[in-house]
């Protein structure tokens, strides 16, 4: 039978799921479904993503445990360029999450779930779903990641790692936005190591002490790596510096996240463009044009004083 | 192209992949500040039993605490896990009035979900209905986890004792070798 206190459970969660009326499908992950949809109580548009449950097995375990992980982080950070959670609910074992909207597709989470608004505001999206989730057949090994982006420690199975994996993981997005496609494409995490290798240099006892005595160290053909400069022939002195500290394969060399602000890249000439200004993917861009522009918008407009004239003039 | 890079976590239970202590984390005065603002507002109302309850008395919460550790001992949980299961508890005692037959059940979906926050894998549910001796059912464990979650705002990160420990550590400056420096921590 149920307790008052369950029945008033019930009620509040069905008030919920009536909260949100779903407008469009956006897209399908393998571990969650996204909708746009209408938040009737704010009138807002917001993306509701909600997890999907696999097996029966995870069915039995109740509440994904990888979206319990999700929501604590996404609770505890707030930050205007972190994607922002508005809202959990859950109904029997699903849970669902309720996000800003981002006009960038969140389908493709991917892309270093890196997300674009139209107001060229960018926020980190989904915070380790993929991170977590449980492979179906092996109980205890289960974290998975994308390859691409991890770190020479994690590959060598390090049983012990910090903040260093996430700079290694900003390192490659850089380098990616350098060179425009993924810096280090390894299909396997042999091949990873390599490629990683072959850039930068065979790592040894004297430049990472203690790299011989990780888990699934491997001994590796010696590469010397080339220097930054050859690897990213236009990218600047700065940049190049700020890269190198967060390629560095030593762990323990690697810059952390403050020494990375501090360095003269983020203070040099030019400073960055504002939000608004920046151009924005041809997939949002059409949707914009076709909307009714605003009076101001068209002010901007008929006087030609359009985006691509805005900015300040250096001399 | 399939990207997902597996780990091996499975050599040996006590192998567990952790975090080393993070110089980036524990030199930094302002982690140690934050968790001393977040704390507060995870702290359960201390008067719940005569505001909020009243079924349930204090020695009932007692019981069930203990139970809970023994539970955790067994089954070798991070200390973590007892800790934060008991914040939930009584964050939840805190909001919502249960009847005494009520309590292990709650302790028992607490643990549920402060081992799957904590630790990997999370305890079986239904390890944790033969540890009740089969007096709840993995049905009520499913319904009252949403009902924990949904009246704690699914806020679980709460900041538990343990997340100043190495904090303190770091800052007594104590040079032991890791045997020692264990000692310590216990």
């Amino acid at each position: 039978m149920e307790t008052v206190e369950e029945k008033r459970g019930r009620i509040r969660i069905e008030e919920k799921l009536k909260r949100y009326e779903k407008i469009d499908f956006l897209g399908e992950g393998q571990f969650a479904t996204v909708y746009k949809a209408l938040d009737v109580e704010t009138k807002q548009i917001v993306a509701v993503k909600k997890i999907k449950l696999g097996s029966r097995e995870e069915a039995r375990d109740g509440i994904n445990r990888t979206a319990l992980r999700e929501i604590k982080l996404l609770q505890e950070v707030h930050h205007p360029n972190l994607i922002g959670l508005l809202d959990v609910f859950g109904y029997k074992s699903n849970v669902s999450l309720v996000f800003d909207f981002m006009d960038t597709d969140l389908e493709d989470l991917k892309p270093n779930n890196l997300l674009v608004n139209s107001a060229g505001v960018l926020k980190i999206g989904d915070f380790g779903l993929a991170r977590f989730f449980g492979s179906p057949n092996r109980q205890y090994s289960h974290q998975v990641v994308t390859r691409w982006y991890r770190s020479p420690e994690l590959l060598f199975g390090a049983r012990s790692y910090g903040t260093g994996v996430d700079m290694w993981a900003v390192g490659c997005i850089l380098a990616e936005m350098l060179v425009r496609c993924p810096y280090f494409p390894g299909d396997s995490d042999l091949d990873q190591l390599t490629r990683i290798f072959t850039a930068l240099g065979t790592p040894t006892e004297e430049t990472w002490k203690d790299v011989t005595k990780l888990s699934d160290y491997l001994s590796f053909k010696h590469f010397d790596g080339s220097p930054l400069r050859d690897l990213f022939l236009a990218a600047s002195d700065d940049l190049l510096q700020l890269l190198g500290g967060l390629l560095m394969i030593n762990p323990s060399k690697r810059y952390s996240c403050t020494q990375a602000l501090k360095m003269p890249y983020f203070s040099n000439r030019p400073a960055p463009t504002p939000g608004p200004l920046l151009p924005l993917p041809p997939s949002i861009r059409s949707k914009k044009e076709t909307e009714k522009p605003t009076l101001k918008r068209k002010i901007i407009e008929e006087s030609g004083f359009g985006t691509s004239l805005a900015k300040k003039l250096q001399f | 192209m399939d990207l997902l890079c597996c780990e091996n976590a499975s050599v040996e239970l006590d192998m567990k992949c952790k975090a080393y202590l993070d110089p980036v984390l524990l030199k930094d005065d302002r982690v140690l500040l934050n968790l001393l603002n977040l704390e507060e507002k995870y702290m359960p109302n201390s008067r719940y039993f005569s505001c909020v309850q009243t079924d349930v008395e204090p020695h009932m919460r007692e019981m069930v605490a203990h139970w809970m550790l023994q539970l955790c001992q067994e089954e070798r949980q991070e200390e973590e896990v007892f800790t934060l299961a008991m914040n939930m508890m009584d964050r939840f005692l805190s909001l919502v009035k249960v009847r005494r037959d009520q309590l292990q059940l709650l302790g028992t979906v607490c643990l549920f979900l402060s081992s799957k926050i904590k630790e990997s894998p999370p305890l079986d549910p239904t390890l944790l209905v033969q540890y009740t001796d089969n007096s709840v059912t993995l049905e009520e464990i499913r319904k009252w986890e949403l009902l924990v979650l949904s009246r704690l705002k699914w806020d679980l990160a709460a900041i538990t004792p343990h997340a100043f420990l190495d904090q303190i550590i770091a800052r007594l400056h104590l040079s032991f070798p890791e045997p020692e420096m264990r000692l310590v921590r216990e």
